[in-house]
């Protein structure tokens, strides 16, 4: 059993790193936290340098955890636009790969994932948009909230419902490509959010839209196996940006520490701290990349992603608290209160830490019945 | 006091939060606590609590005032902090100088208020500052001034004999994207040639962790402010909110997790009711873990509000802020830990 990446995926790794140091400088990242902006010339950046290649998804996992290493605002910004192409990539025609898939992997434009809705959050199959079906295309009606891209994306990969219920509520769901420009489609963007406030994430009203029948993601009815099947996919990319915020929690607090007096930086319980954040982010790495091997094989196992999933989140939002502990004035004035806030969020999003441990002890119930 | 006019007093700063704070609170976050805000809070006697009726305080009991304080914390944490400051920052060291006087009746009334240099213990004396007093005037930086906007100014300065000072005026500072308490804010600060009065001429340094030991309970009582009011949300919230057809109340890990947090915040605040009596040891067990219910309490309700947490709309994601940087700031170095541990063990111990 090798620990280390191969030497590509290393080469990668570093050629990222090198780039996140290189742009997104301290002042960049206060100027979008502030503002609430996202930062469009860095994704193309990122695009242009080679930074976010999803040919390669060992790739992609390491450079999402290196750029939120170095700002998980920005981090997630520039790897985000691509959100939800795996639904389409897996389960779309190859006019939709061609018409939508195309641009976006060619820089070209920005798409986005559309499934929590008003009051849903974890519970997916209670979702209330509706689409019926008219002739050759369907009418939208209902909302969307905390979309990621929201306000600034070319199209979404929407869930919807396309048929009451049965027995099962996670029957008659399906998933369409809806473009942002159609007819009665709006955006309106979330500001105030505690973090990650470099990212676009909006509320969707969607009033009488109209979508092409051609843009149906696979069979109609099978919408939430698919999104559930993507969960299982980006819930590991989740992971890995909780990895990076983790580990830049621990860089910025050693380099704080560098200047402290010696009788401080030699406290047990200083020590102590900084070996707990350390082991946790091991522990979640170790947990991250065994969860990656299994699906980047076509093996994908569910607990153990959910496991990588939740844990490195929570390790995120413990090294940041413990950052602040340990750095103190320092910490809650510069770079380190940033992702205090920004790491909250990992705990929240593509699926609660709660969800995450309904997953993994309902998959090792299921087996002990088996 | 009796029971009954210290829960009405409460009960008072309750009515004028739910009043004139609650819906300014969003821009306070965004801008500050404005002059008029403090002003009507100062004309209600709640500023001054612990001041001598000389002063223009009102000279209320301990206890009552840490309760008020926490109160103040349930709708505003920078408030509480801002009033905190003022009774055991501001009131001793004024009050013991010739000329302090007029300056503490126009605290107390809420005319003016007084921000404060903070320091570490752990952090290197230039990280800091580096104020000294030059031909009789103040010249110098200081690193971290909490509430930077305010009209005066009390810090230690970094040269021997370390005296501490007030400024004569306001002196203008950059502001830090500061984690929490918006509403005062911290700065950086440069001093050229400013005005000063003396409030201490020696032993500055020693003088000020004195004060911000007396401030342990001022701190517990914040921290409790801010984990009541946050599982409080909390509760609210899962008492109507519904997923996958069942109130949020009706699972486990919701219900289990809010109810543990609110038992203990109310077992903290009894202990806070009876710390009269308390000694050092006592006084610090509490503080330390009101502080850390503070972060629990809030992270726990942002986690129960899911992504409406998030918004700074719905109120909760500020104490979890703020909960971060009361810790930030009062639990420098572990030396509160430290201190406990000196305590206990009645000799030096935990220092390695």
């Amino acid at each position: 059993m090798d620990f280390d990446l191969p030497e590509d995926i290393a080469q990668h790794r570093e050629k990222v790193r090198e780039f996140a140091l290189k742009e997104f400088t301290p002042e960049l990242a206060r100027k979008h936290d502030i503002e609430e902006k996202f930062p469009d010339s860095l994704r193309k950046a990122a695009f242009d340098n080679g930074i976010v290649d999803f040919s390669s998804p060992w790739k992609s996992l390491v450079a999402i955890e290196e750029l939120c290493r170095v700002d998980p605002g920005l981090g997630i910004s520039v790897t985000v636009p691509y959100f939800g192409a795996e639904t389409i990539m897996l389960f779309g025609s190859d006019l939709l790969k061609e018409k939508y898939l195309a641009r976006v992997n060619a820089g070209k434009a920005i798409m986005g994932l559309a499934v929590t809705e008003p009051g849903g959050g974890s519970d997916v199959a209670g979702l209330k948009t509706e689409a019926k079906k008219v002739d050759d295309r369907y009418i939208l009606n209902g909302s969307k909230m905390f979309i990621t891209n929201g306000s600034i994306a070319d199209f979404f990969v929407m869930l919807v419902r396309t048929s009451k219920p049965d027995d099962k509520r996670h029957h008659g769901l399906s998933v369409m490509v809806v473009e942002s420009r159609s007819k009665g489609f709006t955006a309106n963007k979330l500001k105030g959010k505690l973090g990650v406030r470099a990212t676009d994430t909006a509320e969707l009203v969607l009033n009488n839209v109209e979508v092409p029948a051609e843009n149906l993601v696979g069979e109609e009815g099978k919408g939430f196996y698919y999104i559930m099947t993507f969960f299982n996919i980006s819930r590991i990319f989740v992971a890995a940006q909780g990895l990076g915020v983790a580990q830049g929690c621990l860089d910025r607090t050693l380099e704080i520490l560098r200047n402290r007096k010696d009788e401080y930086r030699g406290m047990e319980e200083v020590n102590f701290a900084i070996a707990e954040m350390a082991t946790r982010i091991e522990a979640s790495r170790l947990l991250t990349y065994k969860a990656a091997s299994y699906l980047f094989q076509f093996k994908p196992k569910p607990e153990i992603t959910s496991m990588a999933k939740a844990y490195a989140s929570e390790t995120a939002v413990f090294c940041a608290e413990k950052a602040l502990e340990l750095t103190g004035l320092e910490g809650i004035t510069g770079d380190l209160e940033r992702y205090f806030r920004d790491a909250k969020i990992l705990e929240i999003w593509e699926g609660t830490s709660e969800v995450e441990k309904l997953v993994i002890s309902r998959f090792l119930t299921k087996e002990e019945k088996a | 006091m009796s029971d009954d006019q210290r829960a009405m007093l409460v009960s008072a700063v309750g009515e004028f939060c739910a009043k004139t704070i609650e819906p300014a609170s969003a821009l306070i976050e965004r801008e500050g606590i404005s002059a008029d805000l403090v002003s009507k809070i100062g004309s209600q006697g709640f500023i001054g609590l612990q001041f001598s009726e000389e002063n223009g305080g009102s000279n209320i009991d301990p206890i009552t005032y840490l309760l008020m304080l926490k109160e103040f914390a349930r709708f505003s944490p920078s408030v509480a902090l801002l009033i905190a400051v003022q009774n055991r920052v501001s009131n001793p060291l004024l009050s013991a100088t010739e000329g302090g006087a007029d300056l503490l009746k126009a605290i107390s009334t809420g005319r003016r208020t007084a921000g404060v240099a903070l320091s570490s213990s752990s952090m290197k004396g230039e990280s800091i500052g580096s104020l000294s007093i030059e031909k009789g005037s103040l010249t110098g930086v200081k690193n971290y001034v909490l509430s930077p906007s305010s009209d005066c100014i009390i810090a230690v300065t970094d040269d021997k004999p370390e005296s501490i000072i007030v400024t004569k005026e306001r002196i203008e500072s950059a502001e830090y994207h500061v984690l929490g308490f918006r509403g005062l804010r911290i700065g950086k600060m440069n001093f050229d040639k400013a005005d000063y009065l003396m409030l201490q001429r020696e032993n500055g340094i020693q003088k000020m962790q004195q004060i911000w030991e007396s401030m342990d309970l001022d701190v517990a009582a914040i921290a409790l402010g801010i984990a009541d009011a946050s599982i409080q949300k909390a509760l609210d919230y899962s008492k109507v909110r519904s997923t996958f057809g069942h109130l949020l109340k009706d699972y486990q890990p919701v219900a289990f997790s809010i109810s543990s947090i609110l038992e203990e915040a109310n077992r903290l605040t009894m202990a806070l009711n009876l710390s009269g009596d308390f000694d050092l040891a006592a006084r610090k067990g509490l503080k330390i873990r009101a502080m850390d219910l503070a972060v629990k309490s809030s992270r726990q309700s942002i986690q129960t509000h899911g992504g409406y947490g998030y918004l700074q709309d719905f109120g909760v994601e500020k104490f979890y802020r703020d909960s971060a940087t009361l810790q930030a700031v009062f639990n420098d170095a572990y030396s509160d830990n430290m201190t406990l541990a000196n305590q206990v063990y009645r000799e030096k111990s935990g220092y390695m």
